[in-house]
């Protein structure tokens, strides 16, 4: 009788022990594709944001050039490229700042009035039209719209051949674009 | 005796359950390796196309023959005749040139090629044009 009874007890208590097995490894299987999962995302994220940058900078450069439009400049002592547009009077300028890729498109006079600050010598936000200096923050003065994430940005010229250096994280990407026309 | 019966019961539904949630988890381990091969392949292909642009561009900016072998040799390209080569973790790039003559000049074409083992990922043509000596 006493036998029986503990047959019986072992049996319940195995079957629970079961249960709380399928528990257990149903929870493992969830955590792992979740973890699996978010893996994946981010590697996609970051080949993406580096790919962004070296597309759009590719395309932006081939336009400029077949225009003979393209310039090196310099923007907060950081090499920028400058595209001239003489028939409306106004430049695009790619650079790179707060770990950003910004293109600024704006009326030559105000890019050559930024440039020149005589109390510091650093290049000076524009401001809009009709709005004096006092009503503004320097943070909410905004110089170009911001493309995508890039930590630097490297430029050189070997012969015929731009070549842009994009860093992101701590992955370098080269793009090598033949000129039809020499930067100025 | 009722009992045992019915422990024997949830037993058995256990097991099935089991099973079935094995079966589950076999192919949702196949769906995400395949999805993490998916974005491997995707970034691959990308950075392939990158290289092939590159070279692209710096076989048409290259002056002659000799600044386009220059250009490749300075990718890390293993000289050949026809045929160059370059030898990446996970992809191989090869350029094959050629010269087709005109009347007003030769046509320098380059044909880049990236493959993976046999398979070729993705083929770009690029072409330079000389004009003909007076």
């Amino acid at each position: 009788m006493i036998k029986a009874k503990q047959s019986h007890t072992i049996s319940g208590v195995f079957v629970f022990f079961l249960l709380g097995v399928f528990a257990v490894a149903s929870t493992l299987m969830v955590l792992l594709a979740a973890q699996a999962y978010r893996n994946g995302i981010d590697r996609a994220d970051a080949h993406n944001a580096e790919r962004i940058a070296a597309a759009y900078l590719r395309g932006k450069l081939r336009e400029a050039d077949s225009r003979g439009r393209l310039a090196f400049d310099e923007l907060d002592g950081a090499a920028s490229l400058r595209i001239d547009n003489p028939e409306e009077d106004t430049v695009t300028l790619l650079f790179v700042q707060d770990n950003m890729l910004y293109e600024w498109y704006t009326f030559r006079d105000l890019y050559d009035e930024a440039e020149k600050d005589p109390a510091t010598g650093a290049p000076v936000t524009v401001l809009p039209d009709g709005q004096d200096e006092e009503d503004w923050e320097t943070e909410d003065a905004v110089r170009g719209e911001s493309i995508c994430a890039l930590d630097e940005m490297r430029l050189s010229l070997s012969g015929r051949t731009l070549t842009v250096n994009l860093r992101n994280g701590g992955i370098w990407t080269a793009v090598d674009i033949a000129l039809r026309s020499a930067p100025q | 005796m009722k009992a045992r019966n019915q422990n024997m019961t949830l037993l058995v539904e256990l097991l099935i359950a089991f099973l079935f949630f094995m079966l589950a988890a076999t192919v949702l381990l196949q769906v995400l390796a395949a999805s993490s091969r998916q974005t491997q392949r995707a970034g691959i292909l990308n950075d392939a196309l990158v290289t092939a642009q590159n070279v692209a561009d710096r076989f048409c900016a290259a002056a002659d023959d000799a600044g386009a072998a220059e250009s490749l040799r300075s990718m890390g390209f293993e000289t050949g005749s026809a045929v160059w080569t370059l030898g990446r973790e996970a992809y191989t790039v090869r350029v094959t040139l050629r010269t087709e003559e005109r009347a007003a000049g030769n046509i320098r074409l380059a044909t880049i090629t990236v493959c993976q083992g046999d398979d070729v990922l993705l083929t770009l043509p690029a072409a330079r044009y000389e004009e003909a000596q007076p």
